[in-house]
C-alpha cells in the first residue's frame, strides 16, 4: 500500500488521478464509495490517531476520505492517494484519499477548495479532531456539508483546551443547536457500561433502592467518559446538576466521585467483587491477564452505587471477558463484554444515520 | 421506583433470559459444525449470559468429555481473538446426559439440570426417526409445561417425508406443546440475504407498485449447486431434490417473493401471509406432473477438469435409483396479484455454478417506441442475488451512443457486500437467539409445513405412478435439456446459470 503522492488542485484532475491510483492498488474489481469522510485535524500527533480510527474502516467500507490538516506552514498543498484491501469476496475496498495541507494562504480551508471533492448523493461525515473553540470559520463550512459530525469529547477536555462544561456548551451551541447530528466518541466508549447499568436495575433489589442513591463512585475509564456517564444517570433519574454533585428531586445532594484511569485504584482487576461497599479495589491488572490498552475505556471500569439503605450495587467491567453486577455480595448477572475500540465506534457511526438522543438528553443538564 | 428508567433509548443487544438448552443428538455433525459455534458466538457477543447447555445422546460421554469435544468445536479462526477466560466460562456452562432417546430415565435428569434457570429449550437435532420418542418422553415427564419459565422446542428438518408423516410429527408436537412453543427450523430463513428480500420489497417504495401481474411477466427462482451428493447418497436416496430443497428452501423464497405485505412484523402476521401463498398454488393433478415438472439425474462427467461419478455410481445409491438430483417446476398462484404469472423454479446438484437467485422479469412497455425490425429491446429484469455476490441487478435498456435510437441492455448493479464488507452472522446464531426470545418470525408454522407438503406430496405421487425415469444431464450443465419444455410454450426462457 505504498502511498502515491501527486500535487494537484483541480477536481477533474484529482478524480482522474484517484481512479488511476485505485486501479493500481487493487488487483480486482473495487467497491463503490459509500460515504465521504472529511477529517479535520491539526499537527503530527493527529495522524497516528487518525490512522487508528480509519484502520478499522479500511477493507470494510469503501469511502472518499478528505483529510484537512489545519495550520500547516507555507502554502496550501493537495496530495492524493488510494489504499485498498480485499474483502471477503476478494473485491477491493478502497479509500480514495485527498490530503489538504491547509497553509497560511487560507485556500485549504475555503469550502470552494475542498467541497468539490465530495462525491455527491452519498453521506458526508465529518470527523473533527481538533478543538471546537477558535475554529468558527472552518467549523461553519464543514457543518454546512455534514450529514453527521463525529467528535471526541476526551480530546476537547484537556489542559489548554475546554473545560468539561465549555465543551458540552460548544457541542450544544455549535453542533446540536445547528441541527447537526453529532456523535461523541467519549460518549460511545462507555455504551457497554450504560447497558450493564440498565440490566442491573432490572433486578428488584437495586430497582427498589434506586430512589435512595446516596453516592456514585466511578473509576477506571477516562474522566470525560465517566462524567458523561454521570450525566446520563442523572438525566434518567430526573436529577439536576449542583456543582460537582447532582440534586435529586427534593433537593437531596448526590455526590459523584470520579477516579479516572491512571489514578490509584482505578482499573478493574481480577479480584472477586466485594459487594459490600468500600473503595473499589484494583491493582491495575485487567482480568484475563492482558495489559491495559491505551484508550480510556480500554482499562475497563467500575461503578459503585451506594444507597442510604441496603447493600451497594457494584458494576465491574473489565476491558474484555466477563462483566458482573454484584448486589450485596450476590452476583446478579455476569456476561461477556468488550468495549468498542474507537475504530469500532467510527465504523458504527458511519453506518448509522442520525444520532443518540440520550446524548442530547444528557447535555440538557448543562 | 416501579419502572427501571435506564433501558429507555438504549440500543441494548437482544438478550435471552436465563435458560437451559438440551440438545438431542449432541454428538452429531450439526452440533459440532453449527450449534456449538453459534452458541459460543452468542455468548461472546453478550446475547446469552446465564445458561446451561446440556448434550443429550446415547454415546457414553461424561460432562468432561462433552466439554473437551466442545472446546474443539469452538477452536476456530473466527474465535481466535477471544481469550481463554471467555472460552472457559462458556465450557463451564456445559453438561451432558448419556441416555437412549426412548429411555424415560434420561428425561428425569432434565428437570434437575434446568433448576435455577428460567427457560428450557429442547433442540431436536437427532435423526428424525427418534423425534416421536423424544417428544413423547418430554411430554410424559411434564417437561413441555411452563411453570414459571418458558419451555420451547426446536425441530430440525426434515419434518416428515410426505404430508402424512409431517402430520404425525405435528400431531405428536401438538399433544405435548402449544404451537407457540414449537419452532420448526429452516436455516435458509436465518440467512441475512433471505431476510433482505422482505426488506427490499416492503422497505422501499419503488418495487411494490409494479410487483404484480400487470407489470410482471414471469418469475424464476433458481438454487443451483456445483457439488454432488458428496457421500450422502444414503440420505439423498430417501429425499431427492424436491423434498430436500423445494418443499422448504425454494418454497420459502417463493413465499417471500410473492406474499402480500403483512400488517406488521408480528411472526403470525408474516407467517399467515406466507401460508396464503402456499395455499394459492394452483392444484396439480397427478397427470399434470408430467407437463409441469421436470426431473433430472446427473450422469458421470467432468467438473472443474476432474472426472465425477454419475449419481447412480455414488456410494449408497441404488443402481436403478429414480431419485431426482434436479427438479424444475412451473407453478401458478391463483391470487388477484399473481394470476397468470408463471413462477418457474428449479434446483439441482452438479450444475454449472453455485447460484441462488430470484429473477423478476417485467413486461414490455405498452408501446414499443424503440423497436425496429429484427430487434426488440430486452425486457427489464430485476435479479435478487442471494448467493454468491448478494445484491440486486436491474437489467435495463440504454441508448447506444450514435445517430440512431438503437439500444442495448445494460446492468445497474448493487452489491450488499459493497456496503458491508464483512461476514454476516451465521444463520443458526440468529435462529437460536430468536427461539430463546420466543420470536418465531423466521420459523415455519404447522399450517405452512403442511400446506407445502400437501402440494409436494401430490407431485411425488404423480411421479410414483409414472414409469418415467429422471432425465439424465451432464455435470456442469444447466440441467436436462427437457427443462425447456416448461417454458417454450409461452415463449419464456430459463435464465442462463
Amino acid at each position: 500500500m505504498e502511498k502515491t503522492v501527486k500535487a494537484l488542485f483541480d477536481p477533474a484532475g484529482i478524480e482522474r488521478e484517484l481512479h488511476i491510483l485505485e486501479r493500481s492498488q487493487s488487483q480486482a474489481e473495487t467497491r463503490t464509495s459509500l460515504f465521504n469522510l472529511v477529517v479535520v485535524g491539526t499537527g503530527e500527533g493527529v495522524a497516528e490517531t487518525e490512522e487508528r480510527l480509519l484502520g478499522r474502516l479500511l477493507g470494510r467500507r469503501a469511502a472518499r476520505v478528505i483529510h484537512i490538516t489545519l495550520d500547516t506552514p507555507g502554502p496550501t498543498e493537495v496530495f492524493v492517494n488510494a489504499r485498498c484491501l480485499p474483502d471477503r469476496e476478494d473485491k477491493g475496498v478502497c479509500f480514495q484519499e485527498i490530503h489538504i495541507s491547509a497553509g497560511e494562504d487560507g485556500a485549504g480551508t475555503a469550502p470552494g477548495s475542498w467541497s468539490a471533492f465530495l462525491i455527491r448523493d452519498i453521506p458526508v461525515h465529518v470527523l473533527w479532531m481538533t478543538g471546537l473553540a477558535g475554529r468558527r470559520q472552518v467549523l461553519r463550512h464543514t457543518r454546512e456539508q455534514a450529514d453527521k459530525f463525529i467528535i471526541d469529547g476526551a480530546c476537547q477536555v484537556r489542559p489548554g483546551g475546554l473545560s468539561f462544561d465549555d465543551y458540552l456548551m460548544a457541542v450544544k451551541i455549535e453542533l446540536l443547536g445547528q441541527g447537526v447530528p453529532t456523535a461523541d466518541l467519549a460518549w460511545e466508549r462507555l455504551a457497554p457500561l450504560r447497558g450493564l447499568t440498565a440490566q442491573a436495575f432490572d433486578f428488584p433489589g437495586p430497582l427498589a433502592a434506586l430512589p435512595e442513591v446516596e453516592e456514585i463512585l466511578l473509576s477506571g475509564a477516562g474522566e470525560t467518559e465517566l462524567r458523561l456517564y454521570g450525566l446520563w444517570v442523572a438525566s434518567r433519574l430526573g436529577w439536576t446538576r449542583a456543582g460537582e454533585a447532582f440534586a435529586a428531586p427534593g433537593g437531596r445532594l448526590v455526590p459523584l466521585t470520579i477516579r479516572p484511569a491512571g489514578a490509584p485504584g482505578a482499573a478493574v482487576n481480577g479480584a472477586p467483587p466485594t459487594g459490600g461497599g468500600g473503595e473499589p479495589p484494583g491493582d491495575g491488572t485487567p482480568r484475563g491477564g492482558k495489559p491495559a490498552s491505551p484508550p480510556a475505556a480500554g482499562e475497563g471500569c467500575r461503578v459503585l452505587f451506594r444507597f442510604s439503605r441496603g447493600p451497594d450495587l457494584e458494576l465491574r467491567l473489565p476491558p474484555w471477558g466477563v462483566a458482573t453486577a454484584v448486589w450485596g455480595g450476590d452476583e446478579l448477572l455476569s456476561k461477556a463484554i468488550s468495549f468498542p475500540s474507537d475504530g469500532d465506534i467510527l465504523l458504527a457511526q458511519v453506518d448509522m444515520p442520525g444520532y443518540d438522543g440520550l446524548y442530547e438528553g444528557a447535555l440538557e443538564l448543562v | 421506583m416501579e419502572h427501571n428508567p435506564f433501558p429507555a433509548g438504549l440500543a441494548l443487544p437482544r438478550e435471552a433470559h436465563s435458560f437451559a438448552l438440551f440438545i438431542f443428538g449432541a454428538t452429531g455433525d450439526l452440533t459440532r459444525k453449527k450449534l456449538m459455534p453459534a452458541l459460543f458466538s452468542l455468548f461472546a457477543k453478550g446475547h446469552i449470559s446465564r445458561f446451561r447447555i446440556v448434550g443429550f445422546a446415547r454415546r457414553p460421554w461424561t460432562r468432561e468429555e462433552f466439554q473437551t469435544q466442545t472446546a474443539g468445536m469452538i477452536h476456530r479462526p473466527e474465535f481466535a481473538s477471544f481469550g481463554g477466560e471467555l472460552k472457559k466460562a462458556f465450557l463451564d456452562c456445559l453438561d451432558y446426559i448419556s441416555s437412549p432417546f426412548e429411555d424415560p430415565r434420561g428425561y428425569e435428569e432434565i428437570r434437575r439440570q434446568a433448576r435455577g434457570l428460567s427457560d428450557r429449550l429442547y433442540y431436536l437435532s437427532s435423526p428424525p426417526s427418534s423425534y416421536i420418542d423424544i417428544i413423547e418422553n418430554l411430554g410424559r415427564a411434564g417437561l413441555g409445561e411452563e411453570n414459571g419459565g418458558r419451555a420451547r422446542i426446536i425441530v430440525e428438518k426434515p419434518i416428515g417425508h410426505n404430508l402424512a408423516e409431517a402430520r404425525v410429527i405435528n400431531e405428536a408436537l401438538a399433544r405435548r406443546f402449544d404451537e407457540s412453543q414449537i419452532f420448526r427450523i429452516d436455516h435458509y430463513l436465518g440467512k441475512e440475504t433471505v431476510q433482505n428480500i422482505m426488506l427490499l420489497r416492503f422497505g422501499n417504495g419503488l418495487f411494490e407498485p409494479v410487483w404484480n401481474n400487470r407489470y410482471v411477466r414471469q418469475v424464476q427462482i433458481s438454487v443451483a449447486e456445483k457439488i454432488g451428493v458428496e457421500g450422502r447418497g444414503n440420505y439423498y436416496e430417501s429425499a431427492g431434490a424436491l423434498r430436500d430443497m423445494v418443499q422448504n428452501h425454494l418454497f420459502q423464497l417463493l413465499c417471500l417473493t410473492a406474499m402480500e405485505p403483512p400488517n406488521d412484523l408480528d411472526p403470525d402476521s408474516i407467517r399467515s401471509e406466507k401460508v396464503k401463498i402456499l395455499k394459492s398454488l394452483r392444484p396439480m393433478s397427478r397427470r399434470d406432473t408430467s407437463h409441469v415438472t421436470i426431473r433430472g439425474q446427473y450422469s458421470a462427467g467432468y467438473m472443474d477438469g476432474k472426472a465425477t461419478p454419475g449419481y447412480l455410481e455414488e456410494p449408497g445409491v441404488a443402481p436403478d435409483s429414480r431419485t431426482e438430483t434436479f427438479v424444475a417446476l412451473k407453478l401458478f398462484l391463483d391470487t388477484w396479484r399473481w394470476s397468470g404469472v408463471p413462477f418457474l423454479i428449479r434446483t439441482g446438484k452438479r450444475l454449472s455454478r453455485r447460484v441462488s437467485e430470484i429473477a423478476v422479469q417485467f413486461k414490455e412497455p405498452p408501446l414499443r417506441l424503440f423497436s425496429r425490425s429484427g430487434h426488440q429491446a430486452d425486457r427489464n429484469t430485476l435479479i435478487i442475488r442471494i448467493q454468491p455476490d448478494e445484491g440486486i441487478t436491474l437489467n435495463m435498456n440504454a441508448k447506444i451512443p450514435g445517430y440512431s435510437t438503437d439500444s442495448r441492455p445494460v446492468n445497474m448493479n448493487f452489491a450488499y457486500g459493497s456496503a458491508f464488507g464483512e461476514s454476516p452472522p451465521e444463520a443458526y446464531e440468529r435462529l437460536i437467539l430468536d427461539a430463546l426470545l420466543g420470536d418465531a418470525t423466521l420459523y415455519t408454522r404447522r399450517d405452512e409445513i403442511e400446506a407445502s407438503w400437501a402440494f409436494i406430496t401430490r407431485i411425488l405421487e404423480g411421479w410414483e405412478e409414472s414409469d418415467a425415469r429422471p432425465y439424465p444431464y451432464v455435470p456442469g450443465s444447466a440441467g436436462p435439456e427437457e427443462t425447456k419444455f416448461l417454458t417454450q410454450r409461452e415463449g419464456h426462457r430459463w435464465r442462463k446459470l
